[in-house]
């Protein structure tokens, strides 16, 4: 592979259901707790109220909060960016106006499916065109790009579970080629009755707080959320005398080619994205401190994931963090990539929330309690619906 | 920045193929169907051009469609036609990648969702449906059938959904990801869409859209997908040209370059709100045409425009703009037919927020 | 219209087996894998279909695995649901 530019993570912003900051975050999962509970914000028919991990209105940015002229998701994105700049000891007026990218993964933010709305056009009515303003001016990638007044390319990936694992991995290769000297990558996703349905439909939804990978593991929660990574070129931060917290080294992504909604059996997708990863990032095996892993807690994900773990990086220590925030989707990789840098730093992963049991056909069992890791990089990874799998292999500041 | 493009598959109210394009192209003749809108002056009909996807039928058996929706299937015949189209049909799956650039995602699927639960009961959302709403859908449909195992990509910006894809397309080729990529874009009409159209726009007066007309709303709705096999090297026989240089932002700011070798292809489609950006920065120094009157306006017709500039560069003509549109504007319009004598076509592309992206092609 | 025909009816319909008709679905094929060819995308789609169709409800994909063989368990399972 030709000579690239690494792409340095000098900035980190975070909100989900186990904080309104990384600093928030991470704190609770090392004291292991979590708070999955049945949605607040709408209600449903059906008769079991499944959990969720839902964002308090206090956490987002004070001058969002009560309005509606964009979406939830976009909110959580705002609130994670300004988090993410300050973070990265940045001033607005130091990027507006220059060529910086955003990169953005969603779900739920990037489709018009306001219910009041489609309610009233679904038994024959003509509703009122706020909710498609609202969507229109909601384009995460669009409204981070306004916000700060950036001039980069803007792209809003929507590649459903994995959507902000690629937004970071194509965010970082802006920053490789020297296309853009600094990024702004992440994800965001809001919690909806749609997706809620969603997966309830597709019996992939546990009525029970999630186990991922425990033997008596049912499905997967809902969550929501955003985490923003500040990516940027060396010339970038020495000029601006930051220290990253630390660097991407690779990105692999890959397809299993084999179903619209279940992972390929032997996870030959996930295998051949760890591979490109890995030699992307010029990693050795016992380089590898941890692997935030995807941990759904759905029978299936876990299976493959466990094999293929097992296969490829045995001894490993790995970790679902999901257990903790839900399943955010669109933000799921980004959220988990910020996760991996704080645990880095700190040469610790906290113990897998959910998980009591092993499973006996899982052939590799995630850490249980708070474990001290050794190694100057780790994987994030993720499988999304389509079949799509990324991986993103991340660096210490010294690796 | 370059690649090269191989292949094209195109599909949407005009017909199906890259024959049928440039043929609709050299003529500037293309037929629309009727639809039927809700409005609150009950129901209305309003002119659309419609995708017909049976040409998939050629490729795949009928069972393999089978759960696959409208939007997916537009986006699959893209892609097989694109391969056809560079002669490829048993390229290497495991080093092509596939990029689908779509600006609404797959909106009928998405309401045949909401349909399923939205008179009251959760427990009838249908799994099917929503499996076919995630905007990867086509991608993913792509990749399974095809047996594609490198990666797969979608990008949602709206109306620049198709530069800020291709810009991430092109970086796989240059970081070796990839041998070659399936570069597309596909967006779909549906009743909702048709639905906000009108509130928004109001009854279509005419049947021609008049992109030239700045001032004035002529847009007809439109729908189909586009794709292009991309490739780092030219390979020989089939190579359409080259893409040079890909730009895209979400601000302000955009300045229209002064370029005598190139002939710019206006994204404008008849909307007012975008048209009137057009007024503000496209200047007398260059010469323009569109193409939009013959597939309809929808988020990602410029890969549409894309496919014209290729056309273009294949006959060594620029083509006349659609029958019927005036041009009667101060711009540099190309009124007729004439010889391809500039170097570059460039696809420009601005929207209502202040958005702009430029694609320029060039021959290979 | 007996629960084999409206079954028969209502899994062309909704799950798009466009080229079969009732007649050609056979009483005791397998539905899922050969046979029918049906996966695991249709069988939670089936779920709900028993459910919006028949009220009849199912808990969990192991309690539907037996019911789901062939034509002839899945009238079983709904008539005997029925019944409760």
């Amino acid at each position: 592979m030709r000579q690239r530019i690494p792409a340095a993570i000098t900035g980190v912003g975070c909100i989900c259901g186990v904080g309104g900051t990384l600093g928030e975050c991470i704190e609770t999962l090392f004291e292991g707790r979590r708070n999955p509970l049945p949605p607040l914000r709408f209600t449903s028919t059906h008769d079991v109220r499944y959990p969720v991990f839902e964002v308090p209105e206090a956490a987002i940015r004070p001058e969002l909060k009560n309005t509606d002229h964009i979406s939830l998701t976009s909110k959580l994105a705002i609130t994670a960016a300004y988090e993410a700049f300050i973070d990265a000891g940045l001033e607005i007026h130091e990027v507006k106006g220059k060529k910086v990218g955003v990169c953005i993964g969603t779900t739920v933010g990037s489709v018009m499916n306001d219910l009041p709305f489609y309610a009233e056009f679904h038994k024959g009515g003509t509703p009122e065109i706020g909710a498609i303003n609202r969507f229109l001016r909601s384009n995460p990638s669009a409204l981070i790009a306004r916000e700060f007044g950036l001039t980069g390319p803007c792209q809003t990936v929507v590649n459903a579970c994995s959507s902000s694992t690629d937004a970071i991995g194509i965010g970082a290769s802006w920053i490789q080629s020297g296309l853009c000297e600094m990024v702004i990558a992440g994800g965001a996703d809001e919690l909806s009755l749609v997706t809620y349905n969603g997966f309830i439909s597709m019996m992939i939804a546990d009525e029970n707080p999630c186990k991922p990978f425990d033997r008596d593991r049912k499905g997967l929660n809902l969550g929501e959320g955003s985490a923003i990574l500040i990516l940027e070129s060396e010339h970038s931060w020495v000029q601006r005398h930051k220290t990253p917290r630390a660097i991407v080294l690779g990105y692999g992504s890959s397809s299993d080619a084999h179903h619209l909604t279940a992972p390929h059996p032997h996870g030959e997708g996930l295998k051949r994205a760890l591979i490109e990863a890995m030699s992307f990032s010029g990693a050795k095996l016992d380089e590898i401190a941890f692997v935030n892993a995807h941990g759904t807690g759905t029978p299936d994900n876990d299976r493959v994931e466990s094999k293929v773990l097992s296969e490829l990086l045995p001894g490993v220590p790995f970790v679902s963090t999901k257990g903790y925030t839900g399943h955010t989707l669109g933000a799921a990789g980004a959220i988990e990539a910020a996760f991996t840098v704080a645990c880095l730093e700190r040469s610790m992963i906290p113990g897998n929330a959910g998980f009591a049991n092993p499973d006996p056909d899982l052939p590799a069992t995630p850490a249980k309690i708070p474990t001290v890791v050794k190694g100057s990089m780790a994987i994030s990874q993720s499988l999304a619906f389509g079949g799509c799998n990324g991986v993103l292999i991340i660096g210490n500041r010294g690796g | 920045m370059e690649a090269f493009v191989q292949g094209i598959g195109i599909v949407g109210g005009f017909g199906t193929g890259m024959e049928a394009f440039s043929s609709t192209l050299a003529t500037g003749l293309s037929e629309t169907q009727v639809v039927t809108v809700q409005t609150p002056d009950g129901a209305k009909e309003m002119p659309a051009f419609l995708a017909d996807t049976s040409g998939l039928e050629a490729f795949v058996e009928k069972k393999t469609l089978r759960r696959m929706d409208h939007y997916s299937r537009m986006a699959l015949l893209g892609a097989y036609l694109a391969l056809e189209n560079a002669g490829i049909l048993n390229i290497d799956r495991r080093r092509l990648g596939i990029v689908v650039a779509s600006g609404y995602g797959a909106s009928r699927s998405t309401c045949a969702f909401l349909d399923s639960f939205i008179d009251g009961n959760d427990a009838f959302s249908s799994p099917t449906h929503f499996s076919n709403s995630v905007h990867n859908a086509a991608a993913a449909n792509i990749s399974i059938t095809l047996g594609v195992t490198g990666p797969c990509l979608t990008v949602s910006q709206f109306e620049m959904s198709v530069p800020s894809a291709l810009i991430s397309a092109i970086e796989w080729l240059k970081e070796g990801r990839v041998e070659k990529v399936l570069f597309g874009a596909v967006d779909e009409y549906s009743d909702i869409l048709g639905y906000c159209w009108h509130r928004f726009h109001g009854h279509q007066k005419g049947i021609v859209v008049d992109p030239f007309l700045f001032h004035e709303q002529t847009a007809i709705l439109g729908e189909g997908a586009a794709f292009f096999l991309l490739s780092l090297e030219q390979e020989t026989g089939t190579s359409y040209g080259r893409i040079e240089d890909v730009n895209t932002q979400c601000t302000d700011g955009f300045e229209c370059p002064d370029a005598d070798q190139t002939v710019f292809i206006l994204g404008a489609d008849g909307n007012k709100s975008w048209g009137q950006q057009y007024e503000r920065y496209v200047t007398k120094n260059i010469r323009i045409a569109s193409y939009t009157p013959l597939y309809g306006s929808f988020p990602t017709n410029m890969a549409f425009d894309m496919a014209a500039a290729f056309s273009s560069f294949r006959i060594g003509k620029i083509y006349a703009p659609a029958a019927g549109i005036s041009c009667l504007s101060s711009l540099n319009i190309i009124k007729e037919e004439q010889p391809l004598d500039v170097e570059k076509i460039c696809c420009l592309k601005l929207a209502s927020k202040g958005e702009s992206g430029a694609i320029t092609i060039t021959h290979g | 219209m007996n629960i084999k025909e409206n079954l028969k009816k209502i899994l062309i319909e909704e799950l798009n087996l466009e080229d079969l008709t009732a007649e050609e679905i056979e009483d005791d094929a397998p539905l899922f894998g050969e046979g029918l060819g049906l996966d695991s995308l249709d069988a939670v789609e089936l779920v709900v279909l028993l459910e919006k169709h028949f009220g009849v409800e199912v808990k969990n994909l192991d309690e539907g695995r037996a019911a789901f063989q062939s034509i002839n368990t899945l009238v079983a399972f709904i008539e005997e649901r029925l019944v409760q």
